[in-house]
């Protein structure tokens, strides 16, 4: 474990070069790693993709993928509070010293809640839609790494959450798939006020 | 303005123009704001670049969820009560544009179809008077 846990502190220490070197790159890292950019653009997109379809039952496809999308989101969520819950891990700025471009969150490190919850979005919709699902597979790990790069997650916090996000949005899909009349009801429903 | 009221009005805009730009793009021309899609569209990436930028530009937007910035479960509330906001408003304001729109309208099922041709406001009431005198 040792090996891993120095090759982890000095990637990230490599990582955190690119902080502070310049005023531009700082401010567009800044606002990447941001908690509200990605995350809401991520939510516009899935927002989108209800209203998108040229007909009725490709828009029932749009909507299922936004249903399975939001159950990914919960399962990927449930499970990084239940790991934290067990293990804690200290941050990379608690274990050297780093230029920082974040506040200093207090949770732990490990495994990463942002690239759980945005790889889980971003699996759920490229299975179905190779394109939209792309753009936010790339918004996704531009997130995750730039957390890297601001010091607050490891390469290894990364690649938990992406492996949670992942596996959350294919218990989704097979929980939507299982429970197929729970989701058809709710879009009945929504039909029924035009909204679906 | 409080940090809650700023991403509220944030996640507002963003949704109205998110759904102008997919509106733009499909059929639905009852949800549009602005008839022909070219402008439609860019009027919607208008409404979203526009509130991005206030929001990021306007305050320092780098804080934590235990000062005043938002946990995870508030920003996902926040982002549902704005997008259904944003929803309710892309149907009133598309309602009050469209509403002078008389095409011959056969309305066979609800759902969002029927606004490819007709507004929500037209579409509901055409809805509930076949539901009525079913």
């Amino acid at each position: 474990m040792e090996p891993l846990k120095l090759l982890d502190l000095q990637l990230v220490e490599w990582a955190n070069i690119l902080s502070g070197q310049y005023v531009a790159t700082d401010t567009i890292l800044k606002l990447i790693t941001s908690d509200y950019l990605i995350p809401l653009i991520l939510g516009l997109i899935l927002l989108a993709l209800w209203f998108s379809g040229d007909n009725r039952y490709a828009r029932k496809r749009n909507q299922t993928i936004i249903l399975t999308a939001v159950t990914a989101l919960g399962i990927a969520n449930l499970t990084v509070l239940i790991i934290n819950d067990f293990y804690f891990r200290a941050r990379p700025f608690d274990e050297i010293e780093l230029t920082l471009l974040f506040y200093l969150p207090t949770d732990s490190s490990f495994p990463a809640n942002p690239t759980a919850a945005s790889i889980a979005i971003a699996f759920s919709i490229l299975r179905e839609k190779k394109m939209v699902g792309t753009i936010t597979l790339i918004l996704a790990l531009l997130w995750s790494m730039s957390r890297m790069v601001a010091g607050v997650s490891y390469l290894s916090d990364i690649a938990a959450g992406a492996s949670i996000g992942i596996v959350a949005s294919y218990i989704s899909s097979l929980i939507l798939l299982k429970l197929t009349p729970i989701p058809d009801l709710l879009i009945r429903i929504l039909r029924i006020l035009h909204l679906a | 303005m409080s940090f809650e009221l700023d991403y509220l009005l944030l996640v507002f805009f963003s949704s109205c123009g998110s759904i102008q730009l997919a509106v733009s793009q499909g059929p639905l021309y009852g949800l549009r704001f602005i008839k022909s899609p070219f402008p439609n569209k860019v009027f919607g990436l208008l409404l979203i670049s526009i509130s991005f930028t206030w929001f990021f530009i306007s305050e320092p937007r780098n804080i934590p969820d235990s000062s005043d910035g938002l946990n995870g479960n508030q920003q996902a509330l926040f982002f549902i009560f704005g997008a259904c906001m944003a929803t309710i408003f892309t149907v009133l304001i598309s309602s009050l544009h469209n509403n002078s729109n008389n095409r011959i309208f056969l309305l066979s099922e609800p759902g969002l179809e029927s606004l490819n041709s007709h507004s929500f406001y037209s579409s509901t009431r055409k809805y509930l008077n076949l539901l009525w005198n079913r």
